[in-house]
C-alpha cells in the first residue's frame, strides 16, 4: 500500500514520496523505515513523520528499548566487573560503562559508583551485533548532566511517552514548571528520573508524566492544573 | 473498500474486537475476538536468551501455545509450529541478532476459526510490541460443506457439517500466500476458489489492523 | 528466571513515602486494587483481574479411579502455570520457585481446608469418581499473584458444573449438558487468600503491587533484609483461618499478625460476597439464554482500552477520568496561550535534560530535545 507523510502506516507499506526525494538529495531514514531494492518500506506501525529538510521516521508505540547510538539513557548498575560497570538499560543485554568514562576519573581516582546506583549516560557504541557501551562524559571530557543520579525516584514508561514529553510542542513540562520546582532526567530507554522537594511533589510529577500518555494538548494542560490543585489542597 | 472483483464481493467475516496492550507487563500484547472465538497473545523481546539457543544471524523466535485447560497436546505443538513459521516470515529478525523473541498465545474461547484468530492476534501483538516487520499478515479461515459451498469464517455449527476446513494467511504487500493449513478432503478447484475468496476477505482484516493502529497512533506522538 | 533489579533510589524512595503514610499508587495502606471477574462461555472458566494482575482459571473434570486410601472420594488437582505471558522475566516451560510456591499455597487453601465435598464426587465406590482439575494460567503478573489466583480458583470452582450421571446396574451413563442439567460443585465454605506486604516490621500494606512486593522482599545493600516480608492469610466467609504463610524477615511482634488477620477477615468476607454475587448474576443471565463469552470484556472503544489503566504512580485524589470528556468546556477557562510569569525557570543543561531554577531574569522555555547527534558531529 502506498502511503504519505502524516498517515498511519503499517509494516510492508511503501512510501514513494521518500524515494522520489531520495533521487534528488540525501534523505535520512529514521526508525521504522528501511531501504529495500524496490523502494522505501515501512517496518513499524504508527504515524509517518517528517522533519525538514529530509528526515523521515515512524512514531510507534513501543516498550522494549533497542540501544541506539547517541541517545541519553538511564540505567541501573547491576554489577562491577573489573574495570567496567554492567548497567541494565532495559535492552536485550546489559551495557558496559568503563570507570574511566567519568569526568576527572583516572586509574587512581576512581568514581564513586555502587551497585544499585542509577546513572544517566550516553550511548557511545550501539550496534546490533555488539554489546552497547555507555559514557558519562561528552566529547570535551565534561560530565554536563550525565553521571550518577542521587536520590529521587526512577520509573519505567513506554518509549513514546519519553519522546512525547521531550517534544517541545508538548505542554506538559511547560505547564508543570509553573506549578512547583522539580528536577527531571528523561532516558530514551523508557525510564524517567524525577526529584522534587517533597515526596508528594515527586509523586505528582510522576503522576502527571504517566497521565499524559494518551491525552492531547488541551487535556494535558487541564490535567496539570488539576494535579496542582490536588497538591495545593493537601499541602496548605 | 471492497475489492474490485464483483464475484467475490459477498464475503462477510464475523465481527472483530481487539484491545492492544491488554497486559501491561509484556512488551506487546493483544486480545482479539472474532465472533465468539477469543485469543490473547503476548510478545516479549528482543531479550537475552541462553547461549545454546542464540543464533548469530537473526533473532530466535519462540512460540508457546497454551490451551484453556488440561494438558498440552500434540495439536498444540503443531499450532505452535504453524504460527512460528508465519511470524518468522514477517519479523525482520536480522535486526536483532543473538536475542530471543517470545510469542505466547493463550486460548480463551474456541468457536471456529481459532487458528486464524490466533494468527491475527499475533500480528496485532507484534505491531503493538514495535518489532520491525517485513509485512503484516492476515489469516482467514473457511469451510467447504458437502455441496462444495465455501463458507468464510465458519461458526461451529457450520464446521460440523463441513468436509474440509482451511486457513490461509496472506501478507500485506502483494497479498501472496504465506501459510496454508488445511484439513479434510476437497478438489483442486475448490481449493483455489477458497483461496481467492479468503484473499479478498483478508482486506477486511488489514483494514481492521489499520483502524486499531489509527485509534491510538495520533494521540501517543 | 531473569532477575528484576531494583535500584537503590527506588528502594529508599518507597521506604520514605511509606513512612510518611503514602503509597506510590495513591492507595491507603489497607486499600485493595479494583477486583473484576469475568466468565467464559463454559462452566468453570473465568478471568479474575486485581488491578492489572490477571489470572485465567479453568476447571475440567474426568472420571477416574479413586485413590485406594480414599475409595469414596473424588480427586481435586490444582495446576499453576506461569508462562512468559505473565512477564518477560519468566522463561518458557520451566517451573519457577514462584509457581511451585503458588501451587502449594492453593493446595493448602483449597485441598487441605476440605472446602470441597469430595464425597459427592464419587460415582461408584472404589471404581469411578470425578476428578476435578483446576488450571490456573497467569496472564499478567503485576503483584499479589496469590490473592488473585485464589480468587480465580474459588470462583471457577464455585461456578463449575459437572455433567449429571445415572447408574443403571453396572453401567454408568454420563449425560451431556443438553440432556440433563449439570450439577454444581458443593462447597462447604469459601476460603480466600489475602496478602500483606510488611515494611519496617510494622507497616502492613494490603494487596501489594509488583513494585511493593519486590521492594519488601529484596535485601538491602548490606545483605540484611530490613524487616520486610510478605504475609499470606487464607480465611473463609465465617472468618475462620485456613492458611497462614509468611516469607521474609522474622516478625517481631504477634500483634502485627493479629492486626493482619482482623483486617483480612473483613476483606475476605467482602471478596466472597462479591464472588457469590457475580456467580448468581452470571447464572441468571445464562438462564435467560444470554451468551456469555470472554469477548464481552474487550472494550469497544479501543483508545479507552489503553487509557483506562490505572497509573502506577498516582496521587491519592487523582482521577484519570477528570481530564477527559469535559475538555470542550474547559477551553475557555484555561486559556494558557498567555501563561502567567513563572517563579521558576527551566534551564537546558544538556541534551534531554532540564533543570528548574528559581528565576533570575525574564526567560522563556528552551528547547530541550536538541538533537544529540548534532553535538557529536561537531
Amino acid at each position: 500500500m502506498k502511503v504519505a507523510v502524516g498517515e498511519v502506516v503499517l509494516p510492508g507499506d511503501q512510501c514513494e514520496e521518500i524515494s522520489l526525494v531520495g533521487e534528488k538529495s540525501k534523505v535520512i531514514l529514521g526508525p521504522g523505515l528501511r531501504k529495500e531494492v524496490d523502494g522505501i518500506t515501512i517496518t513499524k506501525a504508527g504515524t509517518l513523520k517528517k522533519r525538514s529538510p529530509n528526515t523521515y521516521w515512524v512514531d510507534n508505540y513501543q516498550k522494549r528499548y533497542i540501544p541506539s547510538r547517541g541517545e541519553n539513557v538511564i540505567g541501573v548498575v547491576v554489577q562491577k566487573a573489573g574495570d567496567i560497570f554492567r548497567v541494565d538499560v532495559g535492552g536485550s543485554c546489559s551495557a558496559s560503562l568503563s570507570y574511566l568514562s567519568f569526568e576527572g576519573a583516572t586509574k587512581k581516582n576512581r568514581p564513586k559508583v555502587n551497585i544499585g546506583d542509577v546513572v544517566y549516560a550516553k550511548m557511545l557504541v550501539a550496534s546490533k551485533d555488539m554489546e552497547p557501551e555507555l559514557v558519562c562524559v561528552d566529547s570535551h571530557g565534561k560530565k554536563g548532566r550525565l553521571g550518577v543520579l542521587e536520590e529521587g525516584f526512577v520509573f519505567k514508561c513506554s518509549l513514546n511517552l519519553v519522546r512525547k514529553i521531550l517534544n517541545p510542542e508538548c505542554p506538559l513540562l511547560n505547564s508543570l514548571k509553573n506549578e512547583w520546582p522539580f528536577e527531571l532526567a528523561a532516558g530514551l530507554n523508557g525510564r524517567i528520573w524525577i526529584k522534587a522537594k517533597t515526596m508528594r511533589e515527586t509523586i505528582a510529577v510522576g503522576n502527571a508524566i504517566l497521565g499524559c500518555e494518551y491525552l492531547n494538548t488541551d487535556e494535558i494542560k487541564s490535567m496539570c492544573t488539576n494535579i496542582a490543585s490536588i497538591l495545593a489542597g493537601h499541602v496548605s | 473498500m471492497i475489492t474490485d472483483n464483483d464475484e467475490l464481493k459477498d464475503f462477510k467475516l464475523r465481527p472483530m474486537k481487539c484491545e492492544c496492550n491488554y497486559l501491561n507487563r509484556s512488551d506487546g500484547s493483544a486480545i482479539l475476538s472474532q465472533g465468539q472465538t477469543v485469543a490473547v497473545v503476548s510478545v516479549n523481546g528482543p531479550l537475552d536468551i541462553k547461549m545454546q539457543s542464540q543464533s548469530i544471524g537473526k533473532a530466535t523466535l519462540e512460540v508457546l501455545f497454551s490451551s484453556k485447560g488440561g494438558k498440552p497436546s500434540i495439536g498444540d505443538r503443531y499450532k505452535e509450529h504453524v504460527i512460528r513459521q508465519t511470524c518468522e516470515s514477517a519479523i525482520l529478525g536480522c535486526l536483532y541478532p543473538r536475542t530471543g523473541i517470545t510469542v505466547t498465545i493463550q486460548e480463551l474461547e474456541d468457536y471456529g476459526g481459532f487458528l486464524a484468530c490466533c494468527l491475527n492476534a499475533c500480528c496485532l501483538a507484534l505491531l503493538n510490541a514495535g518489532l520491525a516487520m517485513r509485512h503484516t499478515f492476515a489469516a482467514v479461515s473457511c469451510a467447504i460443506d458437502e455441496q462444495g459451498n465455501i463458507q468464510l469464517d465458519p461458526a461451529p455449527a457450520q464446521l460440523e457439517t463441513s468436509r474440509a476446513t482451511m486457513t490461509f494467511v496472506f501478507e500485506s504487500r502483494e497479498k501472496s500466500l504465506v501459510t496454508a493449513f488445511t484439513d479434510g478432503s476437497y478438489s483442486d478447484s475448490a481449493y483455489s476458489e477458497a483461496m481467492e475468496r479468503c484473499r479478498s476477505a483478508s482486506d477486511l482484516v488489514f483494514q481492521f489492523y489499520k483502524q486499531i493502529v489509527s485509534k491510538y497512533s495520533y494521540v501517543i506522538g | 528466571m531473569r532477575d528484576i533489579f531494583i535500584s537503590n533510589c527506588e528502594k529508599s524512595f518507597s521506604n520514605k513515602i511509606l513512612s510518611e503514610g503514602y503509597r506510590l499508587d495513591g492507595r491507603n495502606y489497607n486499600e485493595s486494587r479494583q477486583l473484576s471477574i469475568s466468565f467464559g462461555s463454559e462452566y468453570g472458566s473465568c478471568i479474575v483481574s486485581l488491578g492489572e494482575t490477571k489470572v485465567l482459571a479453568q476447571v475440567s473434570c474426568e472420571v477416574t479411579q479413586p485413590k485406594q486410601i480414599r475409595p469414596n472420594e473424588g480427586i481435586l488437582y490444582i495446576n499453576v502455570e506461569i508462562s512468559p505471558m505473565a512477564g518477560p522475566q519468566f522463561e518458557a516451560n520451566r517451573q519457577t520457585d514462584l509457581s511451585v510456591y503458588l501451587n502449594r499455597l492453593l493446595e493448602k487453601c483449597y485441598k487441605d481446608s476440605k472446602c470441597i465435598d469430595l464425597e459427592s464426587l464419587c460415582i461408584v465406590v472404589e471404581e469411578k469418581v470425578w476428578s476435578l482439575r483446576v488450571d490456573i494460567k497467569v496472564l499478567n503478573h503485576d503483584g499479589n499473584l496469590i490473592e488473585c489466583a485464589s480468587i480465580a480458583t474459588l470462583t471457577s470452582l464455585a461456578h463449575f458444573k459437572r455433567p449429571d450421571v445415572t447408574r443403571s446396574g453396572d453401567s454408568v451413563i454420563i449425560h451431556t449438558l443438553a440432556e440433563k442439567d449439570p450439577i454444581p460443585t458443593v462447597l462447604f465454605h469459601y476460603p480466600v487468600c489475602a496478602t500483606f506486604a510488611i515494611f519496617d516490621g510494622d507497616i502492613l500494606l494490603s494487596d501489594p503491587s509488583f513494585f511493593e512486593e519486590s521492594v519488601c522482599t529484596s535485601s538491602t545493600e548490606e545483605g540484611i533484609n530490613s524487616g520486610g516480608g510478605v504475609l499470606v492469610i487464607g480465611l473463609n466467609q465465617y472468618k475462620e483461618l485456613c492458611l497462614l504463610d509468611h516469607s521474609g524477615a522474622a516478625i517481631n511482634s504477634s500483634k502485627l499478625v493479629h492486626k493482619a488477620i482482623t483486617s483480612a477477615a473483613d476483606k475476605c468476607k467482602e471478596i466472597v460476597d462479591m464472588i457469590k454475587k457475580s456467580i448468581v448474576s452470571d447464572d441468571t443471565l445464562r438462564q435467560k439464554r444470554v451468551k456469555i463469552n470472554f469477548a464481552d470484556m474487550i472494550t469497544q472503544h479501543h483508545l479507552l482500552a489503553l487509557t483506562r489503566k490505572d497509573l502506577n504512580i498516582k496521587l491519592k485524589s487523582y482521577n484519570v477520568d477528570d481530564n477527559r470528556s469535559e475538555i470542550d468546556g474547559m477551553d475557555t477557562d484555561h486559556d494558557l496561550s498567555d501563561p502567567e510569569p513563572s517563579k521558576y525557570d527551566v534551564v537546558a543543561s544538556a541534551p534531554h535534560t532540564a533543570e528548574i531554577q528559581t528565576k533570575k531574569e525574564s526567560s522563556k522555555w528552551i528547547e530541550i530535545s536538541s538533537d544529540s547527534e548534532e553535538d557529536e558531529k561537531e
